[in-house]
């Protein structure tokens, strides 16, 4: 019991003031899970509108595939960026194995269907409404999927806070894919679940203490938003 | 601004939701269309708007085919057409938001003084800053109009606007709608409420199933429809079913347990009479006159409707209904149960043929 105590005393001690080791940690987090969302978003949200607003011959399916794709175990997506970018893979010239450009891709293709489906169910019942108003009030076509946008935009911003938070926690994926290489490819997740295997609990905690506020943050907004 | 309708057609999965429907609506006045639930008078009105396409035949604005427009060309048009939808939908924002969203689209300056006309005009002036989704179902629907009417439309549809409204709601609308037409704006009116179709109604058509059945003034459609559909939907009176035949010079319409002399030249096989309530006299004693059905009967129902009452006279095991006013009831001291007669006139029989529909 003790050494929990002292663990979690430690941990804070090099959480104040922030360790320069750890302060990458974090940033490095945030970059790469934030830049991944925002990819997935400037895909994911457009493609819900349009899967939304339009009738076309394949719908069904789109949606099956995307809701499929949801389920996909994050691993298996893990190991297909591997065999992509490995230096025998298709896109292997690149070099992009175990550098923060394969996390990326590897989480915006993990967060890409949970945004596209959140932004699909949001405007599934409000799009078509919503499109009859405008068209109706003389809006013409780009005033009408404005009007969509900005009638959607509490639900889009929920997507993308729930596609963020999912990327912040990934761990076996961005293992796989970055490497947990220190000082390059190390972050929040990857380095707790080392540290802990290494014994080091008060590093861990001091990066678990991080992550959990991390978290507490992207609930408090999402609570903000939904009371809206 | 004229609109017409040629041979349009609408399928959904292969099903016909407006079959071919060709019309020509009343510029300057009220056009109303009315028509059981599913009779594809909101799909019409979708079409006439342009929201949706049709999958065959043209609308004409002006003489202007709409499938010839393009989409510049159907947002200048649309700018000239007001929808209220049935039902209403808010966008985010205050009720002001709402207002303003056709005047800023269109790009005109906001003029507050008429904003707030409006708004005092349809009840909702002390709400102006309040979000315009809390509102209730009434509200919603007088800020729809609100909305609608500030762009000055030159047509204005309405697609069941009164649909599950309370009273107070319901008359601010139609004073809405009479000022339209006092206006002489072209409106085009779906509804189910047929006092509101009488009202207003200078051209009437009737649909069912996709289809247009009749077309009319409101004399036309409610006091001589040519069909028994209008007759039933609109419940003009009571429905009697039967055969005409001849007898010495006289016609009569045979049903299974009665013979009602009426006037006609036809002879039908298969014919519906249609008997208005309040054409039919009650006593309880047989009386002299020149009205030539004279029937006994049992009262097996008296349902109270605000100062009448009204009476169902079971006649040889044919219902009958009838309307009486309270003073009578009570003078002639009626009861379930008692026997009466019920006198009418062979005029009052109106004959429809029997409409077949393939």
């Amino acid at each position: 019991m003790e050494y929990i105590i002292e663990g979690i005393k430690q941990g804070f001690s090099l959480l104040f003031p922030p360790k320069k080791e750890i302060l990458e940690i974090v940033f490095l987090s945030l970059l790469v899970s934030g830049s991944a969302t925002i990819f997935a978003g400037l895909i994911g949200i457009p493609a819900g509108i349009f899967i939304a607003l339009k009738e076309f011959r394949y719908r069904r399916l789109i949606i099956g595939f995307i809701n499929t794709w949801m389920a996909v175990p994050a691993v298996v997506i893990g190991l297909l960026v591997y065999i992509f970018l490995s230096r025998k893979g298709p896109l292997g010239i690149f070099g992009f194995l175990f550098t923060p450009y394969a996390i990326v891709i590897a989480q915006t293709i993990l967060a890409l269907p949970i945004i596209t489906a959140l932004t699909l169910s949001a405007l599934k019942n409000i799009a078509n409404d919503i499109r009859d108003i405008a068209y109706s009030l003389g809006a013409n076509r780009q005033q009408m999927i404005f009007t969509i946008i900005k009638e959607g935009k509490f639900a889009f911003l929920t997507a993308i806070i729930t596609g963020f938070s999912r990327l912040i926690g990934e761990t076996g994926m961005t293992l796989m894919v970055g490497g947990n290489i220190k000082g390059a490819t190390r972050v929040l997740t990857t380095a707790i679940s080392l540290e802990t295997m290494k014994g080091n609990f008060e590093f861990g905690i001091a990066l678990g203490v991080i992550l959990v506020f991390v978290a507490l943050v992207i609930n408090v907004c999402l609570q903000a938003l939904q009371g809206k | 601004m004229e609109i017409k309708v040629e041979n349009l057609n609408k399928k959904i999965c292969d099903i016909y939701i407006l079959k071919n429907i060709n019309l020509c609506l009343t510029s300057g006045s009220v056009n109303v269309i009315i028509g059981p639930n599913g009779a594809g008078k909101t799909s019409l009105l979708r079409q006439l708007v342009l929201l949706d396409k049709p999958c065959s035949g043209e609308i004409y604005y002006d003489g202007f085919p709409v499938s010839k427009m393009t989409n510049f060309q159907k947002t200048v048009l649309r700018r000239k057409i007001g929808f209220v939808f049935q039902h209403p939908v808010m966008l985010n924002g205050s009720v002001y938001d709402n207002i303003i969203y056709g005047l800023k689209i269109r790009g005109i300056e906001i003029e507050k003084n008429k904003i707030e006309k409006i708004l005092i005009k349809v009840g909702l002036f002390n709400k102006i800053y309040l979000d315009a989704k809390k509102l209730s179902g009434g509200e919603k629907q007088r800020l729809s109009i609100a909305r609608t009417l500030i762009l000055e439309p030159e047509q204005i549809f309405f697609d069941e606007p009164t649909v599950n409204l309370d009273p107070v709601s319901t008359r601010t609308i139609e004073t809405l709608i009479s000022e339209l037409s006092e206006m002489k704006k072209t409106v085009v009116l779906s509804t189910h409420n047929l006092r509101q179709a009488r009202q207003f109604g200078k051209k009437i058509f009737f649909m069912k199933s996709g289809e247009i059945l009749q077309e009319g003034n409101s004399e036309d459609i409610f006091n001589s429809p040519t069909i028994p559909d209008i007759a039933e939907y609109s419940f003009t009176g009571n429905i009697i079913r039967g055969k005409i035949l001849s007898e010495n010079g006289q016609t009569y319409l045979y049903t299974d347990n009665l013979k009602i002399s009426v006037v006609t030249e036809n002879i039908y096989n298969e014919v519906i009479g249609v008997l208005r309530p309040d054409d039919i006299f009650v006593s309880k004693l047989p009386f002299e006159s020149s009205a030539r059905n004279c029937f006994n009967g049992i009262i097996t129902k008296i349902e109270y409707l605000g100062n009448i009452y009204i009476l169902t006279v079971n006649v040889n095991g044919t219902e009958l209904e009838t309307v009486i006013t309270k003073q009578s009831l009570i003078s002639m001291n009626l009861n379930k149960g008692d026997e009466v007669y019920l006198t009418f006139k062979a005029t009052a029989v109106h004959l429809l043929k029997q409409y077949d529909r393939i």
